[in-house]
Formats: C-alpha cells, structure tokens, sequence
C-alpha cells in the first residue's frame, strides 16, 4: 500500500501515537524500576536484621495471638491431604486448620475424612460474615481438635467458602491459604511477626508467593527447589519474583500495599467481620477485602498498617499451559476492575494517602489500561510502519528500548534474588531463569497483554463471574518426593 | 530523536550486560566463599571447643594466628549460644581476656542502629551482670528495634534486677516496646523476679500491670491469688481485667472463684465472661457447672460456645450437666450437643472402634 493517500496529519498523529506508546512503556517499566529499588533497600535491611529477628520469641510467647488458618478447596483431591498436613504441621504456638470443601464433584472430602479418620459434628454456625451456599455438615478429626473439614454446597464463589470459615473460626488472627499451596515449615510465624511486634497497629499480612512446579516435595514440604520443566512456568517463575515478591514489597514499603494474595494472607478477625468479610460479588476478592480494610481504618482515624513479608514463602502451582494461563489471567484482571470499581472512592483520595494517590492510579492507568496501550501501540507502530510513516531501523529502536527495559528489570529482579533468598542455587537454574528473562518478553508479553484486555472488557460486560479452581497436578508422597 | 533511542539502547545492553555479569561474578564469589569458610570455620570451631573442653590451653591457642581473625570472634559469638556452664565461664573469660566483651558495651552507643543491635545480641548471649546497665540504658534507644532486642537480652540475662526497667519500658509511651516481647523476656527471669513485678503493681500504667498479670499466672503460685483477684476486682483497665482472669485459672486456687463468677454476669465485657468460663473450667470445681451452662442462652455466639467447651472440661460433672443441655429444649442446646461431639471425637478409640 502506497502512503500518498495519507495526509501529513495522520503520518504525524501516526507518529505521536507511537512516542504516547513508547512513553507510556517507559513510565511503567520506571514505576518498576523505583519499586523494585525500594524492595532491594527493604530486603537489604532485613537481611541483615534476621540474625535477631526475634522468631524464637514468638514461639514462645504468651502473647503470640493464635491463627485459624482458612483454606476453601474446590475440587482439590491431587493435593488436599498433603496442604492440609503441612499446614497442621506448621511452627506455630496454637492453630486450628478449617477446609471448606465447597462442593467439590472429586474426591477431596473422600481423601481428607480416609486421611484424618474425620468424624461429623453437629454445630451452629453464627453469620458474623454474609454466607450464600448452605453447609451440610461439619466434620472434626479424631484425636486432633485443630482440624475442621466443612463440606458446603458451592455458589461458585471462593468468596463464600472463605466466608464461612471466617464464621467458624476461633481464634483473633485468620490467614488465608490456597488449597494447593505448601507453606514453609516457618512461614506462619513469619508473616505473623508483624502482629506480634506492633499487635495494635497492624491489620493484615502477606507473604511471598513462589511457583511449586519442578520443585521436590516430602510430606507437604518443598524439600528442593528447582526450576519447572516447562518454558511456560519457568517464565512465570521470573513474573512472581518481579511483579509479586518485589513489586508487592516495594508497594509495602510505600504504605500502599492493594493486593494481599488470597493464597497466602493473614488478618485480624475482628477488621475483617467489621467490614463484612469478603464481598460475595467480587471477582478479586484479595484486593478488594485489603481495599474495604484501608477504607474502614481510615476512617477510623487510628494509625494501621497493612505490610508485605517477603520471607515467609507460599509455593503454589502455576499453570503450565495457555488456557489454563489464560483463564487465570482474564479472571485476575476482571478481579482488578472489579476492585477499582468498587472502591473508586479511592481514586486520587488525599485522605487515602499513598493508596489513593499513588497504588490506585498506577493500577489503574498502567495495570488495567496497559494491555489496551500496549496493544495499541504495536498495532500503531507495525500499521506506520506499513504505511512508511516509520523506516524499519526507527520502529526496531522503539522496540528495541520497549523490550530492553524490560528485560532489565527482569535480570534486576534475578539479581536482588541471587543476593538475597538465592532459592534458585544451581547454575542451571540461574542459566534457565536469565533465558526465562529475556524470551518472556517475546511472545508471551504480548499474549498476556491480550489475554488481560479480555479480561478487562469481560468485567466491563459483567460476564463469568465463578470460581474457576485450576486442575491440579499435586505432590507426589513418595520417599524421593519429586512433583511430577 | 533517533539519537536518544540508539543511545537508550546502547545504554540499556550495557546495564543488562552488567546485570549479568554481576549476578554470576556475585554468584561465583559467594560459592567460592563458602566452601572456604566452611572448611576454615570447621577447623576454628574444632580448635575452640578442644579450648572450652580444656583440651587446648590458652597458651596453645594464642600462638595461633588463625585467632586474630574476626571470623574466629564470629564462631565464638556463635558458640556463646550453645554452651553452658564451665565451657561458657571460660568462653566468657577468654572474650573479656580478648576485650571483645568491652568493645561491645562501647558498641552499644554506635551511631548504626544495626550496630547497636549486634552489640546488645552479643551482650544478651555472654549473659554476665556488667551488661546488666548498659542493656537497660538501650530500652530508651530512639530506634524501636534496638529498645526490643535490648528487652530480649535482657531476659537472656535473667536478672532480676532488671524487672523495674522493663515494667517501666512497657509503661513509656515515648519509647513504646514490644508487649510479647517484654513478656517473654520477664518469664525469663522467672519466679526470681516475682517480688519486683508485684512491687510495680501499685504504680504505672494499665500495660504494666497488665504485663504483672501475665506473668504471675504463668509463674506465681496460690499465694499470688488475692493480688490477682484485686486486679481483677479494682482494676480499671479492661486489658488488666481479663489477664488477671486468665492467671486466676491457670493458678486454680478456688479462693478466685467467687470473682469469676462476678465475671460472668451480663454486664460484664463478652471478653471477660469468656476468658473468665475458661478459668473457671480450669480451676475445675464442680459447683460451677450450673453458672458455667447458664450461659448456653446466652445471645451472643462465642461465649455460648466457650462456655459448653469450658463445661466439656469439667470432668464427669461437667459432662452430665452437658448432656442434660443437649437434650433440653434451651436456645443453646446445640452448643452442647457440638461440645459433646468434639469431646467424644477427641476421646482414645477403644479396641470396638
């Protein structure tokens, strides 16, 4: 196609549009950037603090405040029993394990009442928090009061699974754990350590999320850890370690913490009932809950906090194909819509502070709007290109920078990894995670780009709002312990 | 334009390249560290404890070179935590012969907070009275976490000299502490210092006694009990209140009973009747079985469970009383009837089972 019938004006508006893109990526990649320099100061500091951290103290205080730890499972039979024992098996003083097994079609309650030989009680469940999906029975282990298995019929909404265990639990503190999720045997009483130093002040926290795939397993403990197998979660690997560890600790130490993962997440009781628990509308539940419970404490006018604990390690599967990868991401970002809207009073709020002025604009303007710019901007810069408004050698340098940056941030990210927890300790691993770096950003950038723009146009429809469990390949138990 | 892309470009390969460089040299440096200083710190502990077991005289061991490292004083710091009794005296003979002992009490007044934290560490772990005073001074640090390792140390050290000096660490608003962390450190001490914790009773704040509370239940004796029930009774704080409950139960003199019972009543705060069921059922006397269950009715949720759970605890009377509720027409039936399965699933399976 020949440009002569292309006024000048569109060449220009042609070009402009692609310095908006390329601008907008740098902005974005700088907001990285900052982040993970000021997760690398965080992580300094407690690195050299952990010496004397004070863990020990909290094993044995009388005034470590005990945790009922939550976790709703649905259609989770691969590795229902060996979360479940690694959560009961965790370091902590005193906590009760509730699963709600909210409707699950396999054999997850099966594997769970042959395992802990469970048998049903009657019991009356208050409604502190709103429930939809009616509870059938209440199951307790025989000879350990610390389990409780409730099976409840399912709305489809975690939501609700999670709400009536906040309904059932005992004890000040709940955390929150997804059903596939292998915790650290300390990683309890390391995100709880924040409760037990400033106990008034802070409300809830979160700790890292890692990907379990590859990694070796005994008895609901991660006892080596491996790259995946596959290129897919391998690059994953990396997106965890810049977006979730570092981002989310960066966020924290600005005092603008918006996303506590739902798979692995602590709260005060008494904060989480006062604002009603979790909104049984909400797609990204996570989010939405931290944000209700920035709102009620401001407007409660007492210093809080909400913190990040980049120690205490979570390892969950991740998805090794691209639908499953899609479904989850999709479903993440009509989470984040959802949360912005729902909490739009946020938005450039003073009286929110960092949260309002700096977390809820950034995730909206470069979290939810970034696929569409993103996408818009190649479709501009290739459609210049074909038309001549752009030599080649120019749109090669737009992508050139667009793509460098980005893999700067991701060997950055490698880099505070290597100094820091260094989890990832053969030189195969280092090898695989810098390659993970570098092709994530060909192909599967752009892919995920998309698939959050669907997303995002799904919640502007009001579309597929289930909870939609991720198949499960599980842990092997045998001796050698290898995830297959 | 062009210009600044190529040199963007440039300058981003550059700092990628460097990234990379410097994560394997980092990488590489770290290994090679550590397979030398595993190998270097076996060969120092060996000497250092053939020392403690007084199979190497001081003599022998000044004439090696290898103790004028400061990785030998890292391996001796680390050892202070593992041994005790003569091996530490003469540990802690050998570091004050060595002047680290007063290096680090020098130390304790460095401008780096994480050097007055290392300082009051190793202080806390030597564990002789002259670090006594230059800890305490610590508990008024400006930096919150120097305050509290200096509150842990100080329980390493376990004087009881010190117990004044943390009951008013919890009470200054100026200098806040941890409250677990001052409880720890006070039940540390133990019984040695249970004169001094009464004695701040009458003064200070509500944390204070609050903290006094705590620890006398966990190691007071009856004798301890009509302070308690004071507390309980007189105290204004809410906090004091429901600690004092707590210890009252865990002592189990039955001369608290009649301040329980108080407790339970329906003007008193959901928490206290709680916790005040729990010692009740701990103190365990059968007469107050009929108090305990009359909760059941009660509207609110937890203290109905908490008072069949407290019930299910008090032994064949507590049981009866229990299966009488169950099958009763009571609003709170339910709650007994949860309490007596819990109690039945919790029970040894017999040879039937």
């Amino acid at each position: 196609m020949s440009v002569s019938g292309m006024t000048p004006s569109i060449a220009t508006a042609f070009r402009v549009l692609n310095w908006f893109g390329l601008s907008y990526f740098l902005a974005l990649n700088t907001i990285y950037l900052i982040l993970i320099i000021l997760a690398s100061v965080n992580l300094g500091s407690y690195f050299r603090r952990k010496t004397f951290s004070g863990f020990e103290d909290a094993l044995s205080s009388p005034a470590t405040l005990p945790v009922s730890v939550l976790m709703p499972a649905h259609n989770e039979e691969a590795g229902i029993v060996e979360s479940a024992r690694a959560v009961l098996s965790l370091d902590y003083p005193q906590m009760e394990l509730i699963i709600v097994d909210d409707g699950s079609s396999d054999a997850t309650f099966e594997k769970l009442r042959e395992a802990f030989d469970l048998v049903e009680i009657p019991m009356q469940i208050p409604d502190m928090v709103p429930t939809l999906g009616q509870v059938d029975s209440v199951h307790i282990a025989r000879g350990l009061n610390e389990l409780t298995v409730i099976r409840k019929r399912s709305v489809g909404k975690k939501t609700d699974a999670v709400n009536v265990a906040i309904n059932v639990a005992k004890y000040p503190l709940i955390c929150v754990v997804d059903a596939d999720a292998v915790l650290d045997a300390d990683a309890l009483i390391k995100v709880t350590m924040p409760f037990f130093d400033d106990p008034l002040r802070v409300v809830a926290t979160g700790g890292a999320i890692r990907p379990s795939n590859g990694c070796t397993a005994y008895r609901g403990r991660i006892t080596e850890v491996r790259m995946p197998k596959k290129w897919l979660a391998k690059i994953q690997v990396i997106e965890y370690l810049r977006a979730f560890l570092l981002g989310r600790t960066g966020w924290s130490k600005l005092g603008a913490l918006l996303i506590i993962s739902g798979a692995f997440g602590v709260f005060r009781k008494d904060v989480v009932i006062a604002i009603g628990g979790y909104d049984l509308s909400s797609i990204g539940e996570d989010a939405d809950l931290v944000a209700r419970i920035h709102k009620y404490m401001r407007g409660l006018k007492t210093p809080y906090q909400v913190t990040f604990v980049s120690e205490p390690v979570c390892w969950t599967e991740v998805p090794e194909n691209l639908t499953i990868l899609r479904r989850q991401r999709k479903r993440w970002s009509r989470g984040l819509v959802d949360t912005l809207w729902s909490n739009k009073s946020l938005f450039m709020n003073p009286k929110y502070g960092t949260l309002g002025l700096l977390a809820i604009p950034y995730f909206l303007f470069f979290e939810v709007l970034g696929p569409i710019v993103e996408l818009a901007g190649l479709f501009f810069l290739f459609t210049a290109l074909y038309f001549g408004f752009v030599n080649v050698y120019f749109a090669g340098l737009f992508l050139a920078v667009a793509i460098l940056y980005g893999i700067l941030l991701s060997i950055l990210s490698l880099l505070i990894e290597e100094i820091s927890y260094h989890r990832y300790d053969k030189w195969k691993f280092l090898y695989e995670a810098v390659v993970a770096s570098i092709i994530e950003n060909f192909g599967f950038r752009q892919m995920h780009a998309y698939w959050r723009l669907e997303g995002v146009v799904q919640a502007l429809r009001g579309t597929n709002r289930s909870w939609e469990a991720m198949p499960r390949k599980g842990f092997a138990t045998d001796q050698s312990g290898t995830n297959s | 334009m062009r210009l600044a892309l190529v040199v963007s470009v440039f300058l981003l390969t550059v700092s990628i390249f460097m990234m990379l460089v410097i994560t394997v040299i980092f990488r590489f440096v770290r290994t090679k560290i550590e397979a030398r200083s595993t190998a270097y710190e076996a060969e120092l502990r060996t000497m250092l404890v053939k020392f403690l077991t007084e199979d190497l005289s001081l003599s022998e061991l000044q004439v090696l070179k290898k103790i004028h490292s400061s990785q030998f004083d890292e391996i001796s710091e680390a050892m202070l935590t593992k041994v005790k009794g003569r091996a530490k005296d003469i540990l802690v003979s050998f570091l004050l012969s060595r002047g680290t002992i007063d290096q680090a009490i020098q130390r304790t007044k460095k401008f780096g907070c994480l050097g007055r934290c290392k300082a009051a560490v190793f202080l806390g772990n030597v564990g002789i009275s002259e670090a006594r005073v230059p800890l305490e001074s610590m508990l008024r640090d400006r930096r919150r976490e120097v305050r509290t390792i200096a509150v842990r140390c100080l329980g390493q050290l376990g004087k009881p000299e010190s117990v004044p000096a943390l009951l008013a660490a919890v009470d200054d608003d100026g200098h806040p502490v941890p409250f677990g962390t001052v409880l720890v450190a006070l039940k540390r001490i133990g019984s040695s210092g249970k004169e001094s914790m009464k004695a701040g009773l009458t003064s200070g704040g509500g944390r204070r006694r609050a903290v006094i509370a705590e620890i006398l239940g966990i190691e007071g004796s009856t004798e301890d009990t009509p302070d308690l029930i004071s507390l309980l009774e007189n105290d204004p704080s809410f906090e004091v209140k429901v600690r004092s409950a707590r210890a009252l139960g865990r002592i189990g003199s039955p001369k608290a009973i009649p301040s329980l019972k108080r407790c339970l009543e329906s003007d008193q705060p959901t928490s206290l009747r709680i916790v005040s069921c729990g010692a009740l059922a701990a103190i365990g006397d059968r007469d107050t079985v009929p108090e305990i269950l009359s909760l059941l009715n009660d509207g609110d949720y937890q203290l109905a469970r908490a008072a069949a759970n407290a019930a299910s605890r008090m032994g064949p009377t507590g049981i009866k009383h229990l299966k009488l509720a169950a099958t009763s027409n009571f609003k709170g039936a339910s709650f007994a009837k949860e309490a007596l399965a819990r109690l039945a699933a919790q029970a040894p399976r017999t040879f039937q089972d």
